[in-house]
Formats: structure tokens, sequence, C-alpha cells
């Protein structure tokens, strides 16, 4: 398998994952959609990758050079995501606390279901 | 008519009110770039409408809003925290890593090459003299490499100690300002922006040299400790940190004269390094008490470079003196000071290219070059360290300190994104509106959800594809 091949996929999927870095680096929710687009995306060209490898061997040094340098940028995807939820879940914390105020035991209390619609304008 | 003058009335207060709404917009506008400053709001209030009773309405200013978030601000102080600690480990590890040379052409991989090199020539014509005399001067070339570069690991570790101090300096000028902004607060100033703007910025440099708690008190000051509990701010009053060589440990050092741990001291004089856990501060200390200790030994240990100087100047003396009993060694070394054996590495005096025997205790005529030579490419647990070759366990040696950095770079990287991620998010939480919040939390939930399963089959994907290049 030329090696060129099996660097096209790579190379799409390394600037997927660093499109979605640049998202989360100012993380909203309509671009966490966006961010699982390309993601997916990511994904598939892995899986591509991954069949042309089991088809033709392994590849030679600088593709596993640039595979770990992806394995990289997805694990600072992950981590950045990880803050972005960590501040997500702290938020509605305090909102929990500032509508229902605390339990018992301290926790900020939950939010019962009301089933009401919220539109946005 | 006295409709007609509440109504005029009214429109001078909502002019003046709008008036005052207008400042503060203004005021946001000219500090937009200003470090630390967090948007104010004004809040208009109704004023009680009855003209019977000849009250006009309209609107009158009301408190002004601070947008500032604890829990945003928080989120910046702990990324840049950690931001410092890698940066810090990065700068001091580079300083380390140069001076151990991995390359086959200099350093201590050099000098042992040439040694085994000159020992391998001298075996095959054991009688000639300057074939001795090159063991010995490639063992004297030995001895310039241990001694060099035990000399740059200590130049690093007193590079380290000055910015260990410098940043203790630093630390020690921001808690006396943040003492300073305090007592402004406590004369007055609790709702003025700029004081809080200076406040906050403060605390954010803080955050990047030393892990912080902030505790906003009652009166508008800022209480700042460590995150392990010692104070460094209450009120108008600042403790002040400093840096200084460890005490005499509990138990017996293996070495007297072993070079202490640099400890931070809190402002009554004990020992609170294990209470900095993250910042620059830590990054620094991780670095003088555990990377340089690893390399040139401390209290408990000897270092990898002492543990080579020592063991391979050990094993060739045997074998020197495994031909001639009454030979002396090669090498000198001092066993009462296990941690300086690499700075102190000699050449035994006594010995000379003279003296220097070929023939082994089996009598074999160039017995003691072969031994030499073979310590290369050792076969026998007596000629390794740590089951590896000498040459090997220098390789492991600058290879962990490498790895460290590798680690410290790599840190570096993703935290000065997380950093730059968590002002994005501080930025975006100014004058928010706590219903649209819970919409937007509860929405990022569910995505954070999805995605964060993509990211964890991308990982195990990446690497399936990388064990396939194996």
């Amino acid at each position: 398998m030329p090696e060129r091949t099996l660097q096209e996929p790579l190379a799409a999927a390394q600037s997927r994952v660093r499109e979605a870095r640049a998202l989360l680096a100012c993380p909203r929710t309509c671009d966490l959609e966006a961010c699982a687009t390309l993601l997916r995306g990511a994904q598939d060209d892995l899986e591509q990758l991954r069949d042309s490898l089991l088809a033709g061997g392994p590849g030679g040094g600088e593709l596993r050079e640039q595979a770990t340098l992806l394995g990289r940028e997805i694990r600072q995807a992950g981590a950045l995501l990880e803050q972005a939820a960590r501040f997500g879940r702290n938020w509605l914390e305090r909102l929990r606390a500032a509508s229902r105020g605390y339990t018992a035991a301290g926790s900020p209390a939950p939010i019962p279901p009301c089933g009401q619609i919220s539109l946005m304008g | 008519m006295g409709t007609l003058s509440a109504s005029l009335l009214g429109a001078a207060n909502a002019l003046d009110t709008y008036q005052y709404a207008l400042s503060i917009t203004q005021n946001n506008i000219g500090n937009a770039s200003t470090p630390g400053y967090a948007k104010q709001e004004a809040v208009l209030q109704a004023r009680p409408f009855d003209p019977a009773e000849g009250l006009a309405g309209g609107v009158s200013p009301g408190p002004t809003v601070n947008s500032r978030d604890l829990l945003a601000e928080r989120g910046v102080w702990q990324q840049a925290a950690a931001q410092g600690d890698a940066s810090a480990r990065n700068a001091a590890l580079a300083t380390v890593q140069n001076a151990l040379p991995v390359s086959d052409g200099s350093g201590i991989p050099a000098a042992l090459t040439a040694f085994f090199n000159a020992a391998s020539a001298w075996s095959a014509s054991p009688n000639d003299g300057s074939a001795r005399q090159a063991v010995m001067d490639s063992a004297g070339s030995l001895v310039a490499s241990f001694q060099t570069t035990a000399a740059a690991v200590a130049n690093a570790s007193r590079n380290t100690d000055q910015s260990i101090h410098d940043t203790v300096d630093q630390i020690n000028r921001l808690t006396t300002q943040l003492a300073n902004l305090n007592a402004g607060v406590q004369n007055g100033g609790q709702h003025d922006a700029g004081l809080q703007a200076q406040i906050y910025s403060a605390l954010e440099t803080l955050a990047g040299l030393v892990d912080i708690t902030v505790l906003p008190q009652q009166d508008g000051t800022m209480s700042v400790s460590l995150t392990g509990g010692a104070p460094l701010v209450i009120g108008n009053d600042s403790y002040a940190l400093s840096a200084g060589a460890a005490a005499a440990p509990a138990n017996p050092p293996i070495d007297t004269a072993a070079p202490p741990h640099t400890v931070i001291r809190g402002a009554d004089g004990s020992d609170i390094t294990s209470q900095i856990k993250s910042g620059t501060l830590h990054g620094l200390l991780q670095v003088r008490n555990v990377t340089i200790p690893g390399l040139t030994g401390d209290a408990s240990q000897p270092g990898a470079l002492n543990e080579l100087a020592q063991t391979f100047a050990g094993r060739v003396n045997e074998i020197v003196q495994a031909g001639v009993a009454t030979a002396p060694g090669l090498f000198v070394t001092d066993p009462a000071h296990p941690t300086s054996a690499a700075a102190k590495l000699a050449l035994d005096p006594a010995m000379s290219a003279s003296l220097l025997p070929a023939t082994d205790q089996n009598g074999v005529s160039n017995g003691v070059p072969l031994a030499l030579a073979a310590l290369a490419s050792p076969q026998q647990d007596a000629d390794k360290l740590d089951s590896v070759s000498y040459m090997q366990f220098y390789g492991d040696t600058t290879a962990h300190v490498g790895g460290q950095l590798n680690q410290a770079q790599s840190d570096q990287d993703l935290s000065g994104q997380l950093v730059a991620q968590a002002r994005s998010l501080r930025q975006t939480e100014s004058g928010v509106s706590l219903d649209e919040e819970a919409m937007h939390v509860l929405q990022f939930q569910q995505a954070y959800q999805a995605v964060a399963k993509l990211v964890s089959t991308l990982d195990n994907l990446t690497q399936v594809v990388i064990n396939m290049m194996q």
C-alpha cells in the first residue's frame, strides 16, 4: 500500500480534529454540534485508514509519527471538552441552587421537570 | 401646572438616569482591554407614579451590578496554575537535558566509547606501551566528562534555585500589592471597578505562580491562601513566603555532604512545600527536588550519574587489580560521599601506563584489556548496572529526563489551550440571563455527552491504528 494513500485519511482526520479543537476553544452549544459532525468525519477517516492498513500491512515510521500526533490532538480535544463540561456542570449546580435552594444534605435541590418548552427569539 | 412641573421633573430625572447609564457604558468601553476588569451594568429603578399625589413616575439609577463571576474566575486561576507549572518544568528541564549530552560524539557516551575502544586496541597488543598510554588517556577523558556533566547538572540546579527565589519574591510582591488593594477596599473602594480590576488582575498573575484559594469577605476584601491552607493575604496583612535549604533529615543521610532539597517556608517559618501543588513554583520545585536529585543525589539516594561513576570505577578497578593484586586501581572515588562520586571521580595518582597490568589472574596475557573492552557489551551481571550496560544505563537516565521534558512540553501546549478556553468561558459569562443560561446548560450537557463518546471512540481508534503500524 503506497504511503501517500495511507496519509490522505490520516491528514483528513487531523484537519477535522484541529478544526474541532478550534471550536472548543470558545465552546458554545451550537459549536458542539458542529464539533460532533467534524469528529464523526474524523472517525470515518480513521476507519478507512484502519481498513487500508489491514489490507496493505503496516505503514512507515513517518505515518506512525503523524498518527501519534493525531492521538495527542484528540486527547487535547477531550481535555478541552472535559473542562467545558465541568464548567457547564458547575453552572447547572449554581442555577439549581439559585432557583430551588438547597436540600437538607446541603446539595443544590433538583429542578422538577415541568413540561415547559422554552423558545428563543 | 403641578402636573407639568412633575412631568418636567420626571424628564430631568430620566435624563440624569440615562446619563448615569451612559457613563457606565463609557466606563465599560474604556476598560474593555483593562486586565481584570469585569463589565458593569446599570440597573434602573421605577419611581412611584401617582399624579394625585404629585408623583410623576419615571426612572432613577439603581445599584451598579458587577458581572464578574467567581466560578469563571476560579476556572481561569486553576488553568493558569497548571500552565505556570508546565512552563516552569519545561524551561528548567531543558537546562537539565542540555547538561546531559546524548550523542556518541560528546560527553560521557563518547568518553565511554573511546575508553572501550582503547581497551580493545590494547588487547590486540598487550605489551605495547602506547596502547597502555591510550587507555590511561581515555580514562582521563572519561573522568573529565563525568566531572563536566556533574558540574553542568549542579549549575542547572543553581539556576533552578535562583528561579525559585525569583518566583517567591514575585509572589511576595503580589501578596503585598493585594493587601494594599484590600486596604483600599476597606476604605470605601468596595464598588470601585478600577480597584476590583487591579485585585483580579493581581490574583490571576498570582495564580500562575502558585495554586491559591480565594475567599471573598463580607467587607469586600479578598482572603488568599495556598490551596494547602497557608495564608498569603488576610485583610490588609500579607504573609511572606521564603525559600531556603531543607533542614537536616530525620533519618541518617547516605552522605553528610548530600545537597539538601529546596523548601518553601511560610511566614511562621514552617515548611509548607507540600502545600504547593501547582503553578510555576511547583514546577520548579519538582525539577529541583525530584529530577535533579535523581541525577546527582540527595540525602536518600546517590543519583544516577554518581551511581554510574561509582559502579563503573569500582568494576574497572576490580578488573585491573585482579591482574596484579598489589597494583593500584585506575580510578579513585570517595565511598564516604556517594553523592559526589561523578564530580570527584579522578585517576588514581599512583597508577601509570607502565604499571597497568595486562595479564589477568588466570595468566591470560591480554585478560585485563579484554575484560575492560567487554564492559561495552557485558555478558555477566558483575559488568552491568541495573541489569544493563553502563552505556545503556546512561542512555536510560537521559531518556528519563527527556521523557519528563516531552511531557512538560505536551502539558504546556494543552494548558495553554485550556487557559484560553477558560478565559473565553469567563468572557461569555458576563451579563448572563439565568433563564437563558439554564436552557443553554441543559442543551450543553446533552451535546457534551454525545461529543465525549466520539472523542473516546476516536482515541481508541487512533491507538488501534498506531498499534497496527508497529
